[in-house]
C-alpha cells in the first residue's frame, strides 16, 4: 500500500514510517500540513495518517479541505490529548478512524488495514461465512460445520466484528469502541473475558481453535 | 462619536439639564402667554374709556369733554388711568397727564413725566378728535410688571431649585455607584494582587448591586476551585509520578550495569515498558480528569438511557466478575433516563466496578441498582466486602488517595476521582455509605425536567 504520513514529531514519524515499511508498505513523510495537503491531491495513496495538529494548517482543517475536493482516501486521525469532543470532531470531518497518542504500532495498523478494506459503499451483508463458520444476522443464527452454536447477543456483535475482518487483526480497543462503545480502556479484561466464552462456545466439539490471539496484535478469525 | 457621558455622573447630569431646560421653556412660554392677555386687558379697558369719552364729546363737543375728563380725575383717581386733552392747536384743555401728546394710535410704553397714580410708564391710546383736538387715554402698566416680576421670579426659583436638585442628584447617584463599584474594584484588585480569597462585600439587600456582586463571588469561587484543581494536579504529579518514573529509571540503569544476555535486556526492557505505559494512563487519566471537570462536556450533552447503560455494562463485566469468584446482581429500573454523556456514564459505572471487584474478596456480592427517588435518578453501586472506614471516606475521593491497606492491589488511585469529576459534570452527587457489611457508592443525578 502507499501511505502518506503527515507528523510534525519526527520521532513519531519515524516510529510509524519504520513499522508500516517493515509492514512491506511504501510511505512517505510530509511534516506540514501544506505539504500534506499538496501530496494527497497530487498523488494517489491508499491511506493517510494524519497529526491532528501540524504547524500551517492542521490535520483536521487538512481532512476536511480533502474531503470537500472529493478525495476520499480513507485517513486515520492521530491526536495527543484524548479530549472527548475531538474524536467526534474527527469523525465529523471525514476521519474514517482516530487514535490518541502513544499508541502501540500495532494498533494503528490494525485499524489501517481495517479502514482501507472497508467496502467503499457496500451494503449491508447479512450472511457472512468464513471457513466453517457461518453467521445468519437475520435470524441471528450461528453454524460451525452446520453444528448450531448458542450466542449471547454480544457474543453475536463479537463474532460479526471479526468475521467482517477476516484476515486482519481486531485489537482490543477496537472491540471495546465497536461492541460496548467504550473509548476508555477499563483495568479488567472484559474483552480477554468474552473472547475466550466465545471461542470456548465455538471450539466446543472441534479440534481447531476458531480465534487466533497474538500478544500484542489482536484477535483474528481462522480463515484458513 | 461619543453622544453621550459614560459615567453615572454625566449621565444624570445630563438628563437634570435636559430637565431644566424643558423647565425653562415652559416658564418662557407662560411668562408670555399671561403678559399678552394682560395687556390685552389694559388695551380693552382704555378702549372702553376712549370710546365713553367720544360719545361724550359728540353730545357736547369738547367743553363737555373736558368737564368729563376733570370728573373722572377726581373719581377714579384709584383706577390708574390718566387723561390729556389737546384743542387744534395744541393747548391743553383737561387732564392731568404731563406728556407730550402722541400721534394717534397705541404706544405701548409712553413716558409721562409725572404721577398719574404713581409709575411714570404708561400704555396709551391717542385718538383725533373731529374737531381738531386730540385725546390720549393711558393706563398704569404697573400691575403688568408687578405680575411680570412675580412670574420671572417664581420661575427663577423653580428653574434653581431643579438644577440644584439635578446637580445634586446626579453627584449623590454617581457616588453611590462610585462606591459599590469601589468595592467590586476593590476585590478584583486584592485578587490581582493575589489574594484569592477575596470576595465582593454584599449587602444583603436584593438590589443590583447585591446581586451583581453575588455572581461576581459565585464566579470567582469557581475560578478558585479550578485554580485549587490546577495546583492540586501539578502538586499530585511531582509528587506521585516521581515514584514510578524512578523506578523505570533504577530499572533500566541496572540492566545497564549488569552485563546480561539477549534475554535479559529483553526482560528488563518489557518491564520498563509495562511500567512506562502505566504511566502513560496515569497521565491519560489525569488529562481526563482535568477536562471533565472544567465541564465544557456539558456542551455535547445528550439523552441518555441509563437504563440501558446500566444493564449494558453490567452484562460486559459479569463474566469476568463471575471468573473472579463474584456474584452480581443488577437491577436497574426500566425506561431511566437523563441528559449527559453516554460514554462517560458508561466510565463512572465501570470505574465503580472495577473498584468494588479490586477491594472484596471472592465469593463477594456485588450489586448494581438503578431507581428513580422522589430526590432523583439515584444510582448505586454496592459491595458486601470489607468496606471503608468512616474517617476514610473523604480521603478515598482525592487524586491518588490509596488506602494503606489497598497500596499493594493494582491502579493509581485515580478511579474515584474520575468517579467524582463524571458525577459532578452531570450536577450529579457523590456519596458514599456503609452498606453493613461493605461499601455502598451513591450517585444521585437531579432528576431531568419534564418539558
Amino acid at each position: 500500500m502507499k501511505i502518506l504520513i503527515a507528523e510534525d514529531d519526527a520521532e513519531t514519524a519515524d516510529f510509524v514510517r519504520r513499522g508500516l515499511e517493515q509492514e512491506g508498505h511504501a510511505v512517505t513523510v510530509v511534516t506540514s500540513g501544506k505539504d500534506a495537503l499538496f501530496h494527497a491531491t497530487e498523488e494517489s495513496f491508499d491511506a493517510l495518517v494524519l497529526d491532528r495538529m501540524l504547524p500551517g494548517i492542521d490535520g483536521l482543517s487538512v481532512l476536511k479541505m480533502l474531503r470537500a475536493g472529493g478525495i476520499r482516501t480513507p485517513a486515520i486521525m492521530l491526536t495527543a490529548m484524548s479530549k472527548i469532543a475531538d474524536r467526534v470532531e474527527a469523525l465529523e470531518n471525514g476521519a474514517d478512524d482516530y487514535l490518541v497518542k502513544p499508541f502501540a504500532f500495532s494498533e494503528l495498523n490494525a485499524r489501517l488495514n481495517v479502514i482501507v478494506r472497508r467496502p467503499q459503499g457496500a451494503g449491508f451483508e447479512p450472511f457472512l461465512h468464513v471457513l466453517d463458520i457461518e453467521l445468519d444476522l437475520r435470524k441471528r443464527e450461528v453454524r460451525r460445520a452446520g453444528k448450531r452454536i448458542d450466542l449471547q447477543p454480544r457474543e453475536i456483535m463479537m463474532l460479526e466484528a471479526l468475521m467482517r475482518n477476516a484476515h486482519r487483526f481486531m485489537t482490543k480497543t477496537m472491540l471495546l469502541e465497536r461492541i460496548w462503545d467504550f473509548d476508555f480502556d477499563p483495568r479488567t479484561n472484559i474483552v480477554e473475558t468474552h473472547i475466550s466464552r466465545l471461542r470456548a462456545k465455538l471450539n466446543a466439539g472441534f479440534t481447531q481453535d476458531a480465534i487466533i490471539t497474538v500478544r500484542g496484535a489482536g484477535y483474528m478469525i481462522r480463515s484458513d | 462619536m461619543r453622544l453621550l457621558p459614560r459615567s453615572t455622573f454625566g449621565l444624570v447630569l445630563l438628563v437634570s439639564l435636559v430637565l431644566a431646560s424643558a423647565t425653562l421653556l415652559v416658564g418662557t412660554i407662560i411668562f408670555e402667554t399671561t403678559h399678552e392677555a394682560l395687556e390685552v386687558q389694559l388695551n380693552h379697558r382704555i378702549e372702553a374709556e376712549t370710546n365713553a369719552l367720544l360719545a361724550v364729546h359728540e353730545e357736547g363737543g369738547l367743553p363737555a369733554l373736558a368737564v368729563a375728563i376733570g370728573r373722572r380725575e377726581i373719581e377714579g383717581s384709584e383706577t390708574g388711568m390718566g387723561y390729556r386733552l389737546v384743542d387744534g392747536t395744541g393747548n391743553r384743555l383737561a387732564g392731568k397727564l404731563r406728556s407730550r401728546m402722541p400721534e394717534p394710535g397705541w404706544k405701548e410704553m409712553l413716558r409721562i413725566g409725572g404721577r398719574t397714580g404713581g409709575r411714570d410708564v404708561s400704555q396709551a391710546l391717542t385718538t383725533a378728535l373731529p374737531d381738531g383736538g386730540r385725546l390720549l387715554v393711558a393706563a398704569d402698566r404697573n400691575p403688568i410688571e408687578e405680575a411680570d416680576r412675580v412670574l420671572l421670579r417664581t420661575f427663577a426659583v423653580n428653574f434653581g431649585v431643579m438644577l440644584m436638585l439635578g446637580v445634586g442628584g446626579a453627584w449623590a447617584l454617581g457616588a453611590v455607584v462610585r462606591r459599590r463599584m469601589e468595592h467590586i474594584n476593590a476585590t478584583a484588585q486584592a485578587i490581582i494582587g493575589g489574594d484569592l480569597t477575596r470576595r465582593v462585600p454584599r449587602d444583603g439587600s436584593s438590589s443590583e448591586f447585591d446581586r451583581l456582586s453575588e455572581t461576581l463571588n459565585k464566579m470567582l469561587d469557581r475560578n478558585a476551585e479550578l485554580l485549587e484543581n490546577l495546583q492540586q494536579v501539578s502538586s499530585d504529579i511531582a509528587h506521585d509520578l516521581r515514584t514510578p518514573l524512578s523506578r523505570i529509571h533504577y530499572l533500566l540503569e541496572d540492566a545497564l550495569a549488569q552485563p546480561s544476555d539477549a534475554e535479559g535486556y529483553r526482560i528488563a526492557i518489557e518491564a520498563a515498558t509495562v511500567r512506562s505505559r502505566e504511566l502513560l494512563e496515569l497521565f491519560s487519566a489525569l488529562l481526563r480528569i482535568s477536562e471533565i471537570e472544567t465541564w465544557k462536556v456539558r456542551e455535547s450533552f445528550q439523552p441518555v438511557d441509563l437504563t440501558a447503560v446500566v444493564e449494558q455494562v453490567g452484562e460486559a463485566f459479569r463474566p469476568d466478575l463471575e471468573s473472579s469468584g463474584h456474584k452480581l446482581y443488577v437491577a436497574a429500573e426500566p425506561g431511566v433516563a437523563l441528559s449527559g454523556e453516554r460514554r462517560l456514564l458508561s466510565q463512572l459505572l465501570v470505574n465503580l466496578i472495577e473498584n468494588a471487584m479490586r477491594h472484596t474478596p471472592a465469593g463477594s456480592t456485588v450489586t448494581l441498582s438503578l431507581r428513580q427517588r422522589p430526590e432523583g435518578i439515584e444510582l448505586a453501586v454496592l459491595d458486601d466486602g470489607p468496606g471503608i472506614a468512616v474517617q476514610d471516606r473523604a480521603v478515598v475521593l482525592r487524586r491518588f488517595a490509596r488506602l494503606e491497606q489497598s497500596r499493594s492491589t493494582p491502579g493509581h488511585g485515580l478511579g474515584l476521582s474520575l468517579v467524582a469529576a463524571i458525577a459532578h459534570a452531570h450536577f450529579a452527587s457523590l456519596k458514599l455509605v456503609d452498606n453493613a457489611p461493605g461499601l455502598g457508592v451513591i450517585v444521585t443525578f437531579p432528576s431531568p425536567v419534564s418539558p
